[in-house]
């Protein structure tokens, strides 16, 4: 704390409180017991999640400028996750949800820079000796809330330090043609995790995005075989309130650079976690009036025929949101593929584009029937 | 499922001694005398620091910075409500963000009973300071500006409030927008008074904005001066906005605004625009020198403005305007939109002007009441009658037909100031 305080001087000649609120967590990510660092048995490097920690998937994720994450939560003794259909699971205090982002590199030593995952939740650890630890992003449930907690791993990659301002990290890869990219890896801070995480304005509290049952309900390997991770989860007593029939539950498809079907339900998958805990109705971004949460049917707040607001260079010189099969006059197409900051989606949290998402969100667009006036 | 006794933060209490410890040590005697009043926290090396001081604020802060010019590659966020941040003045404390890479603004506050003072902000990469969905805002003497002067690639907003509640912002500076240098957008009694905006595209905009006051400012060198806009499919449609007193003085810059935004097509040359708002008030201004027209009013489906769809609840047509008393110079004799240079050669001669009143003439087919919806009481002014709906076949110079008047708008007050 003193050393996150030097170049902040409290005037005390005021009578002054004292802070009310210290931040009391720990500053090194080991003191949390998650995941530890150790040497394998032919001197390799390993991060080797705690006994307790449940690694975990998502069907379709957020993009994050290519970083792999490596999904765990622990869950608290004896307090199970309540099921919900449409809001994130129901966690109990005590719940610590982890997201290590990471990348593997090249054999000579550039990151790699690619859309299919290197982990899954059958593991319980991950090589080091080819791979950059970069973060590691904590959300911690407590009685009145979630907190979240950035942690930025240190040059020997054996300890993360919480670090609430967050870091912008300049970095460069290689993606899967060959072609390098210097970009900016923006570490957010507290407030910039609020940025996505703080979906519903009135209450301004912290919420989860990821694991709904919907994200959650595809078919996983794991330690004791395959099912759903919510099937897993509630064998195991870690959640509770899951219905008997499968099919009542949600479901979106599992996302993959080589899918071609199903264009709608992928397209409206990404759109949902990459945009829609901001464009949803008590999102920060309703003062757009474009919603793409999963939950929207209204094909014009989709943005189909839909005049920007305040979207500034945003448009592109695009009239509309969508434009019906015509995906570059579309604005929601040229923010995707836009990395200048006040013009790309979602503001904060990528400097590369998702190729992958951009060729599907182009071919959804351009199979919309219609065309606007 | 194991058997460890585990709380969230594993090693709580000791990391707790330590802080107040070392918070002990930093202030002092300051926390033992526990009051009423407000810390202050000074912060230096701002370039590194601010963004923690904002994290780290408490309620009632006063976060103070001293002059120089600090440079930022991210976005500032501030999310605690009761602060005030102040500088040492608009062009002392400079938060230069000519090198930023992350972030849509400068500064993005979310919060309430924010108040700013004494500071520049520059060269943003978007917006230079949003405040969203907050209550109680003051924005004092501050300065949002693209030192580059007009630019599409500039940003879009300078002073940018959206959904806010009782809001102030006076005697700030907006120059070089995109879009507009004031904005104050989706918002709910908001008093702008004493500003000065030039070369932005729009100098002052009011948009879908219920109660307020526009006064005192000066909007020159803008490609429109003032602006009070309704637009569709939005949380909130706008009303009751009154501007007076203001210089709106030779807003002919060219329009540099981005492609497919409302504002790009706003005609250069123009003074203040009531686009698709009801009940503003525009009176006791000095308006001259703007070469397409000192006053235009228009519905949103006229002079030029893209196509677009609206929703069925949206109102596009202006009703309610009173324009009266005010002081008109010289305006009109340069349209910056070829149909309406025409139609001044047409109804004018070529070294005619425009009328200082420009009204598209668009009503609502389903209007009943006997009162027209734009009525004027000016001495000198006249009213063109574009008949835009029909392609300008009855375009007129009307003066009779809006001799009439409405109600004075209530005065804003504030409950903060």
């Amino acid at each position: 704390m003193s050393r996150r305080l030097t170049g902040l001087i409290l005037v005390t000649a005021l009578t002054a409180c004292g802070p009310n609120e210290p931040d009391d967590y720990p500053e090194q990510l080991s003191e949390w017991e998650l995941m530890e660092i150790s040497d394998g048995p032919d001197g390799s490097r390993q991060l080797v999640l705690a006994g307790d920690v449940v690694p975990y998937e998502l069907a379709t994720p957020l993009f994050s400028d290519y970083a792999q994450k490596l999904r765990t939560i622990r869950f608290p003794e004896d307090a199970p996750a309540r099921y919900r259909e449409d809001e994130p699971l129901a966690f109990p205090p005590g719940t610590v949800i982890s997201k290590t982002f990471y990348y593997p590199r090249h054999a000579d030593g550039s990151l790699q820079l690619t859309a299919s995952t290197a982990a899954g939740v059958g593991d319980h650890s991950l090589d080091l000796s080819d791979t950059a630890l970069i973060e590691t992003r904590l959300l911690v449930r407590e009685s009145d809330g979630w907190t979240a907690l950035p942690y930025v791993w240190n040059a020997e990659q054996n300890e993360a330090t919480l670090r609430i301002q967050g870091d912008i990290r300049p970095l460069a890869g290689m993606d899967e043609t060959g072609q390098t990219h210097a970009f900016h890896y923006l570490v957010p801070n507290r407030n910039e995790c609020g940025s996505c995480h703080i979906t519903d304005e009135r209450s301004g509290k912290l919420r989860l995005i990821g694991p709904t049952a919907r994200q959650l309900n595809a078919v996983f390997e794991h330690r004791n075989g395959a099912s759903t991770q919510l099937q897993h989860w509630a064998e195991q007593g870690w959640l509770t309130g899951l219905p008997d029939d499968p099919d009542s539950i949600p479901s979106v498809p599992v996302w993959g650079p080589s899918a071609t079907d199903r264009t709608e339900e992928r397209a409206r998958a990404w759109l949902d976690i990459n945009c829609g805990h901001c464009h949803r109705p008590d999102g920060p971004a309703d003062n757009s009036g474009l919603f793409l949460h999963a939950a929207e049917t209204s094909m014009a707040r989709l943005g189909r025929c839909k005049p920007p607001v305040a979207a500034g260079r945003g448009t592109g010189g695009n009239r509309f949101s969508l434009q019906p099969g015509a995906p570059e006059q579309s604005i929601l197409y040229h923010r995707i593929a836009s990395t200048e900051p006040d013009v790309m989606m979602p503001e904060l949290g990528r400097s590369l584009v998702q190729q992958e998402a951009l060729t599907l969100i182009s071919r959804w667009i351009a199979e919309l029937p219609g065309a606007c006036p | 499922m194991n058997t460890k006794e585990r709380s969230p933060s594993p090693r709580h209490q000791s990391w707790r001694v330590s802080t107040w410890l070392s918070l002990a040590l930093l202030i002092g005697a300051g926390l033992a005398s526990c009051g009423p009043g407000n810390r202050v926290v000074t912060v230096e090396d701002v370039s590194n620091n601010l963004q923690l001081a904002l994290l780290d604020a408490r309620p009632g802060d006063i976060i103070e910075l001293p002059a120089g010019t600090f440079a930022f590659d991210r976005g500032l966020t501030l999310t605690v409500d009761d602060i005030t941040l102040r500088g040492a003045g608009m062009d002392e404390t400079i938060l230069d963000f000519s090198g930023q890479v992350s972030g849509a603004e400068g500064l993005l506050v979310t919060a309430s009973d924010f108040t700013i003072e004494d500071i520049g902000i520059e060269d943003t990469r978007g917006d230079a300071l949003k405040v969203r969905d907050g209550e109680r805002i003051i924005i004092r003497r501050v300065r949002t500006e693209w030192t580059n002067g007009p630019d599409t690639d500039n940003g879009a907003y300078g002073i940018y409030p959206v959904q806010t509640r009782h809001t102030l912002i006076e005697d700030s500076v907006a120059i070089g927008a995109s879009d507009a240098g004031i904005y104050v957008g989706q918002s709910e009694n908001v008093i702008v008074r004493g500003n000065r905006a030039s070369l932005n595209v729009a100098g002052i905009e009011i948009e879908n904005t219920v109660g307020a006051d526009v006064l005192d400012n000066v909007a020159t060198d803008n490609t429109g001066g003032i602006l009070v806009f309704n637009m569709p499919n939005l949380p909130m449609e706008g009303h009751s906005t009154r501007v007076f007193g203001n210089q709106v003085i030779g807003n002919n810059t060219m329009n540099f605004a981005p492609p497919g935004t409302a504002v790009s097509s706003v005609p250069p040359g123009s003074g203040i625009i009531i686009n698709s708002n009801d009940g503003v008030e525009i009176f006791d201004n000095d308006i001259a020198g703007n070469n397409t027209g000192n006053i235009l009013v228009s519905s949103y489906f006229s002079v030029g403005y893209s196509p677009r769809e609206a929703t069925e609840v949206f109102d596009p047509y202006p009703e309610g305007i009173f324009i009266h008393d005010n002081r008109f110079g010289p305006a009109g004799q340069l349209p910056g939109r070829p149909e309406l240079e025409a139609l001044k050669t047409a109804l004018f001669g070529a070294n005619g002007r425009l009328p200082d009143i420009l009204w598209d003439g668009i009503v609502n087919p389903e209007r009943t009441a006997a009162q027209p919806p734009v009525c004027v009481r000016e001495e000198q002014a006249q009213v063109l009658n574009m008949d835009a709906g029909n392609d300008g076949a009855n375009a007129r110079v009307a003066v009779e037909e809006h001799a009439c008047q409405f109600d004075a708008l209530p005065i804003i007050e504030l409950p903060h100031v």
